[in-house]
This record gives structure tokens, C-alpha cells and sequence, in this order.
């Protein structure tokens, strides 16, 4: 077999206008995730200010459930933007064993980027805990607040566990593959 | 200065026929070829924003190979092959074979060679690749990420583990 006589043929000209399009496509999609967690947090950000500023009804709990929600929504906004920075920004030009080993750290599952997620997801139970807390408590609104831990436990737990097969399917024998490889060159 | 599109296509007029070689030593199959080659330019393509020039751009090159061919494998690892030629021209550095008018015991051992090749894992299936394009252990060292005499030592075990497996009595 002559490996030159196999030269395969590729249309230069058509793979390159489709590799433009998808970089202005990638460009034209992180902008519209930016502009829209970022207008729309602004937009909420506003809108606590006004009612913290102008609305007398509100009370010190309101304002601070607002003050949660707007963070944990900034928190997803930079968190989401990260995770889309890394996995559009696969650099395949490092040296190999220096590609796996970030291959490995991306498709782990217990990393930072979760931890920050789990406070943001805090930040969430605790806004919508304060959004029913009544001064003085009622019976009422301790029961009110006692139901929406359980849904909220509940709802946290079951989306782990689906997080958890998910990357155990996809992700874990990719990181699998990478450890293997690494372990290879490294002896 | 050049666009990234003017870059693109210079690379591949000027490393176009590397790249192909290096997909020819993994699939017999033309449309596998094919498509590890298309694979290996897009990330060329994607990965254009990193080269600043401090690495020569043949290791840049075949970093970008043999970084998509270990993901490539990735998909279809039991299904590759490495692919070794009579006319591959840096055979002798697999072989130690300095005698290169010897065609015949070449050939014969070559259909042995391909079997036992088959049999290695896929990180020493990459080093015997880029030996066979007649790379430099410092080359490779660069290319792999870890360090010359790592590289000497693994080169230097396949080749130990040929030598016994292509003795006639090797097998066992």
C-alpha cells in the first residue's frame, strides 16, 4: 500500500467556509448567553433596588431574598460562562500528556465549579425560604416553609443523582480513558 | 498579517501530506482516513489562536495529530489499526534494520511486524508513529510532554518487545 496514492480528498474551500461559520455561530452564541444572563440580571438587580428603595411595604426579608436571588443568578451567569469558555477552548496543540491531564480534571465530577453551583443553589433555597418567612411566624408560614424544604431536598437530590449518571455515562470514561493514558506515559 | 484562513491554508498546503501519512498508519479504511484527517485539520483550525511560533510547527502539527488520534481512538479504539508500509522510509528505526537492501527478510517480517504492532496499547502505537516519520527522541519528548530519556526508555522497551515477539521462536 502506498500511503500517497491514499490521499484523501477533502474540499478545502467547503470545510473551511463551514469551520468560519461555526466559529461566528460559537461567537454569535456566547454573545447571546452574556447578553441575556447579564441584561436579565441586571434587569432583576433593578428591579430589588427599586422595590428596596421606593416599595414601603417591603420588608428586610423581601429585600434580602432579592439581594440572594441576584447573586445566585450572577453566580450561574459567570459559572455558565466559564464551563462554555473551557469546553469551546479544547486545545489540541498541547503536549499530549499535559492535553489528558485537562482532559481528566474537566470530566470529574467533584471540582470547584460544583461547589460554587451547590452555594449558588443555596443561595436560591435560601431567597425563596425568606420570600415566606412572616413577621412575627405563623404556624402557617413555618409549615409553608418546612413543605418547600422537603420539595426542595427532594428536587436537589433527584437532579444529583440524574447529574451523577449522566457523567458516570458520559463523561467518566472519557476521564477513565485519559487516567489510563496518563498512568501510561507516566511509567 | 496573515488571516487565520490565509494561515489555515498555508499549513495544510505545506503539512498537508504529513498529517495524511500519520492518518494512514491508523486506518487501512480510505473513509476513516478521511475522516480523522478532516477531524485533525478542524482541530488545526481550532487550535490556530495558540500557536505563537515557540514551538516549531512540524511538533505543532503532529501535537495536534496525535492528540486527535487518541481522542479518535477514543471512539473507535478497538476498530484501529496502526498501518506500517514496505515504503515507509524510516522503518530501519523500528526494525534496526541498517541492512536496507534487504527487502525480502523485510517483507517477510513486515506481516509480523503489522500483527505484533497491532498488539500494543495506543500511547506506544503513537511513539512508533512518530518514530517512523523519523522524529528525534527529542521531538517526540516535546510532542508527548514528557521528558527524552522517558522516551528512550519507552522507544526502547517496544522495540526489546518486537525484537522477541519477531524472533522465530518469539511467540508465546
Amino acid at each position: 500500500m502506498n500511503n500517497k496514492s491514499n490521499k484523501p480528498q477533502i474540499h478545502l474551500n467547503e470545510l473551511i467556509s463551514k469551520l468560519r461559520s461555526e466559529d461566528e455561530k460559537s461567537i454569535k452564541s456566547t454573545n447571546r448567553f452574556k447578553i441575556f444572563y447579564f441584561v436579565f440580571g441586571a434587569v432583576y438587580a433593578l428591579v430589588f433596588i427599586f422595590h428596596f428603595v421606593f416599595d414601603e411595604d417591603n420588608s428586610w426579608t423581601d429585600s434580602l431574598s432579592g439581594f440572594f436571588y441576584v447573586l445566585a443568578w450572577i453566580t450561574f451567569a459567570l459559572l455558565f460562562r466559564k464551563a462554555n469558555k473551557e469546553y469551546r477552548q479544547i486545545d489540541y496543540s498541547l503536549p499530549t500528556i499535559l492535553m489528558l491531564r485537562k482532559a481528566a480534571q474537566r470530566y470529574k465530577l467533584f471540582q470547584p465549579k460544583l461547589t460554587i453551583a451547590i452555594g449558588a443553589v443555596l443561595l436560591i433555597n435560601i431567597a425563596s425560604s425568606l420570600n415566606k418567612v412572616e413577621i412575627p411566624m405563623t404556624h402557617e408560614a413555618i409549615s409553608d416553609i418546612i413543605q418547600f424544604q422537603i420539595i426542595f431536598v427532594i428536587a436537589i437530590t433527584a437532579s444529583f443523582i440524574i447529574g451523577v449518571l449522566v457523567w458516570r455515562k458520559r463523561q467518566k470514561p472519557i476521564r477513565d480513558n485519559a487516567l489510563a493514558l496518563i498512568d501510561e506515559l507516566e511509567n | 498579517m496573515k488571516n487565520k484562513e490565509q494561515q489555515f491554508n498555508e499549513l495544510v498546503s505545506d503539512h498537508g501530506t504529513k498529517i495524511m501519512r500519520i492518518c494512514s498508519y491508523y486506518n487501512s479504511d480510505p473513509d476513516e482516513q478521511k475522516d480523522m484527517y478532516q477531524e485533525i485539520l478542524i482541530n488545526i483550525w481550532n487550535s490556530l489562536h495558540s500557536f505563537r511560533g515557540d514551538a516549531a510547527i512540524s511538533t505543532w502539527i503532529y501535537r495536534i495529530a496525535v492528540n486527535t488520534s487518541l481522542s479518535f481512538t477514543g471512539k473507535s479504539f478497538r476498530k484501529m489499526k496502526l498501518i506500517v508500509n514496505t515504503d515507509t522510509s524510516n522503518i530501519h528505526n523500528l526494525l534496526d534494520e541498517d541492512d536496507t537492501e534487504n527487502k525480502v527478510r523485510l517483507e517477510r517480517k513486515l506481516n509480523q511486524l503489522q500483527t505484533e504492532l497491532n498488539q500494543l496499547s495506543v500511547i506506544d502505537k503513537s511513539l512508533i508513529t512518530l518514530l517512523l516519520e523519523g522524529l528525534t527522541m527529542r521531538e517526540i519528548a516535546d510532542i508527548i510532554g514528557i521528558t527524552e530519556p522517558n522516551v528512550k526508555v519507552k522507544i526502547h522497551r517496544i522495540k526489546e518487545q518486537l525484537k522477541t515477539k519477531l524472533k522465530p521462536d518469539g511467540h508465546e
